[in-house]
C-alpha cells in the first residue's frame, strides 16, 4: 500500500489536493492529509539537533519516516505560535536528510507547469517540483499511454516507480557501503563521465577535476559535499537507513536533471526514436500509426531494433530512473547506426516527431521547436503547446 | 524559404557550438594563440543572432565576431572562423560565408580567407562562386592577410542554393569524411530531420 500524506497548515487547501490525488490513484492508496504537521515538523527539528549533538536522532519518532510520497506547498508553514516557520523547501530538506520519508513532492516553488529549460531545478531537495494545479494528474501517480490533449510531459516519472527505484538504490548503497564509488552504482564509466556538464561534475564533488577523479567520488564523500561531515558520520552510526536514503534520492535526482535529460549520455526509448526513428522495428510496428510510435518507444525490448540497441542498454541507470535508458555516447558512434541512418534516408519513410508536454509522436506542424537549457546538441525540442497549460520562458521558442 | 533559412541555422548553430565546445576544452597553448593572434581585431561570437539568419532578411553576424571553428589539425598554429552576411531583400539575393584561416606559415603569421558567395546580378558571377579575400566582412583589411586577388579566381561550386553554399564552404575547411559526419550527426537532431532542404544537401553533396 502506498501512503501519500499532504502537508499544509491550512486544512481546507490540504483537503483539496487530497481529493485532487485521491481521484487519479488506485483505491488502495492512502491518501490523508498530515493532521499534526507542525508537530510533526518540529520533531524533525528535534532530530536535527540531535544529529548535531552527536546523539541519536530516531529517539524522536515522526510520521515523516512511514510517508511514501510527500506533497507539500512552498508557501511557509507557521510552525508554533511563535513565529517559527519554514517553507516546502525546508520541509523537503529536513525530511529528506532527517527522516525515511519517500518521494518528496512541493508545490508552487517555481512559476510556470511546463520549464521549457527543462532542468528541473536540481537544487531543490524536493524529488519534483510542481505548480499545485497538476497535482492531480494521473501521469504524476502512475504510467498512462500518451493520448490527445493529455498533459504527460516526459519528464515526469511516476511516483510510484520514482520511489521504487530510489529505494532500491538506497538498498544497493547501503550493501556497497560508503567506501563504494558513486559513478559505477549508476552505470556511469569513466566514458560516460567525460561527457558530462560542469553541473553535473560539480553536484557530485568540487575537488574533481577529470572523469578519473569524479569516477572514484565515494558515497562518503559525495555525502559530505551535500552535508557536512560530522552530520554524515552522526547519521551513518546512528540512523544509517536515513543517510542512504538521502544519497540515493539526491543521486536519483542529480542522474535524471543533469545525465539524463540533456542526453549527450544516456537516452530513453522516446528519444531514441525521436533522434533515429530506423531504430523501430518495421516488422513489429505500423509505421503510419503515430501511436503506434510512442507505443513501440515505451517497449524497447518486443517494438524496438533490440538486437542492436541490447548492447547499449544501461541496466543500471535504467533501474535508478525507473526507465529503459541506452548509452548515447556509444550508441551515436556505431558504424551500423551510420549504415542504417543513410538507409533510412534514401527512402524518406513517413516520420512523427516527439512532443515533450504529452510524450505523443505527432505530425511536424503539430509541434512548436523550442531551446531547452542544455546548450548541447540536442536541446531542440518540441511540443504541442496544449491550451489547459502554462509555458515558459516563452522566449526559448525564439530560439526553436 | 524557410526551409533554407532553417537548415542554415540549424548548420550554423551545431558548428558553432561544436566550435565553443572545442575552445573550452583547448589546451592552454591554442587558447593563448587565439587571444595572441585573433584578440586584437576579433572576438568569440558565442551568444545570440544566428537564429535571425531570414526571420531578419538583412544581417550578419555581430561585427568583429567570428563564429570559432575546430580546427582541421593539419596546418601549425591554425585557428579557423567563419562570419556570414545576407540580404535577402535585394535582387538577386546576397549571402556571403566568409571562411578564414589564422595561421603561421614558414615562421611567418598569415590570414588566408575566402567568401562563399550566392550568383550576382550580370553575366559574369551569375553562379554559386568562392573567392580569396583580404577582409573579413568588412572594408577592414585583416592584419597579416595573405596578398591575394580578391576577385580571382571565382570558383564555381557544386551549390543550387544557400544551404548547400554553406555546406560547401565548411566542406572546404572539413573534407568530405568530416563533413558527413557533421551533417549526418546533425540529421539526428529530430528538428534538423524534419528538414527537408538539409535532407537534399546531405544527398547532394555528401553521397
Amino acid at each position: 500500500m502506498m501512503r501519500v500524506r499532504v502537508c499544509d497548515d491550512f486544512p481546507e487547501i490540504a483537503e483539496e489536493w487530497v481529493a485532487a490525488v485521491k481521484a487519479v490513484v488506485p483505491q488502495d492508496f492512502d491518501v490523508g492529509r498530515m493532521e499534526t504537521a507542525n508537530d510533526e515538523v518540529s520533531t524533525l527539528l528535534l532530530r536535527k539537533i540531535a544529529v548535531e549533538k552527536g546523539e541519536d536522532p530516531l529517539v524522536h519518532a515522526t510520521e515523516f519516516d512511514e510517508i511514501d510520497v510527500l506533497v507539500v506547498d512552498y508557501d511557509l508553514l507557521h510552525l508554533d505560535k511563535t513565529g517559527g516557520r519554514t517553507t516546502g523547501e525546508g520541509i523537503a530538506r529536513l525530511a529528506r536528510s532527517l527522516s525515511k520519508c519517500g518521494a518528496i513532492v512541493v508545490m508552487n516553488q517555481y512559476k510556470g507547469q511546463f520549464d521549457l529549460g527543462m532542468r528541473g531545478h536540481l537544487d531543490s531537495f524536493a524529488d519534483l517540483n510542481i505548480d499545485a494545479p497538476l497535482v492531480g494528474r494521473g501521469p504524476l501517480w502512475k504510467q498512462l499511454e500518451a493520448a490527445e490533449g493529455e498533459f504527460n510531459p516526459t519528464t515526469w516519472t511516476p511516483m510510484p516507480v520514482l520511489l521504487e527505484a530510489a529505494r532500491k538504490l538506497a538498498a544497493t548503497l547501503a550493501e556497497q557501503g560508503v567506501e563504494a564509488a558513486v559513478t559505477p552504482l549508476v552505470g556511469l564509466g569513466t566514458a560516460a563521465i567525460a561527457e558530462l556538464s560542469d553541473t553535473a561534475f560539480g553536484f557530485l564533488s568540487l575537488k574533481a577535476q577529470t572523469a578519473e577523479e569524479l569516477a572514484a567520488v565515494t558515497v562518503r564523500e559525495f555525502l559530505q559535499r551535500s552535508l557536512d561531515a560530522p552530520f554524515v558520520e552522526c547519521l551513518l552510526a546512528k540512523a544509517p537507513d536515513i543517510l542512504f536514503g538521502f544519497a540515493a534520492f539526491r543521486l536519483v535526482k542529480w542522474l535524471d536533471r543533469a545525465v539524463f535529460r540533456p542526453m549527450d549520455v544516456l537516452i530513453d526509448g522516446p528519444h531514441l526514436v525521436d533522434r533515429l526513428p530506423f531504430m523501430i522495428d518495421p516488422n513489429k510496428v505500423d509505421l503510419n500509426d503515430a501511436a503506434a510510435w510512442a507505443r513501440a518507444a515505451s517497449a524497447p525490448t518486443t517494438s524496438l531494433q533490440w538486437e542492436l540497441l541490447k548492447g547499449y542498454h544501461n541496466e543500471l541507470a535504467s533501474n535508478a530512473l525507473g526507465r529503459t535508458v541506452f548509452d548515447w555516447f556509444r550508441l551515436a558512434n556505431d558504424d551500423k547506426v551510420d549504415e542504417m541512418q543513410d538507409a533510412y534516408l534514401e527512402n524518406e519513410p513517413i516520420r512523427y516527431y516527439l512532443a515533450e508536454d504529452t510524450s505523443r509522436f505527432v505530425e511536424k506542424d503539430v509541434l512548436i521547436r523550442y531551446r531547452a537549457d542544455f546548450h548541447n546538441f540536442g536541446d531542440r525540442r518540441g511540443i504541442e503547446k496544449l491550451a489547459d497549460v502554462t509555458y515558459g520562458p516563452l522566449r526559448r521558442i525564439r530560439f526553436g | 524559404m524557410t526551409d533554407l533559412y532553417d537548415a542554415v541555422v540549424l548548420i550554423l548553430d551545431r558548428l558553432k557550438t561544436e566550435g565553443l565546445e572545442w575552445y573550452r576544452g583547448a589546451k592552454s597553448e591554442d587558447v593563448d594563440l587565439f587571444e595572441r593572434r585573433i584578440s586584437g581585431n576579433f572576438s568569440i561570437f558565442e551568444s545570440g543572432e544566428i537564429h535571425t539568419i531570414g526571420r531578419k532578411p538583412k544581417g550578419s553576424f555581430p561585427a568583429k565576431k567570428i563564429l570559432v571553428m575546430v580546427p582541421s589539425g593539419r596546418e601549425e598554429e591554425a585557428i579557423l572562423g567563419l562570419w556570414l552576411r545576407w540580404n535577402f531583400e535585394a535582387d538577386p539575393f546576397e549571402f556571403r560565408v566568409f571562411l578564414g584561416q589564422w595561421s603561421e606559415i614558414d615562421g611567418r603569421k598569415t590570414f588566408l580567407a575566402f567568401r562563399f558567395e550566392a550568383p550576382e546580378q550580370g553575366e559574369q558571377h551569375n553562379y554559386y562562386h568562392c573567392q580569396p579575400c583580404r577582409n573579413f566582412g568588412d572594408r577592414d583589411l585583416v592584419p597579416n592577410a595573405a596578398l591575394v586577388s580578391q576577385r580571382f579566381p571565382t570558383i564555381p561550386l557544386n551549390a543550387s542554393n544557400i544551404v548547400e553554399l554553406t555546406v560547401c564552404a565548411i566542406m572546404a575547411s572539413m573534407g568530405h569524411k568530416k563533413m558527413k559526419s557533421f551533417l549526418r550527426k546533425l540529421l539526428r537532431d529530430p528538428a534538423a530531420g524534419s528538414n527537408a532542404s538539409l535532407k537534399t544537401a546531405y544527398a547532394r553533396c555528401c553521397n
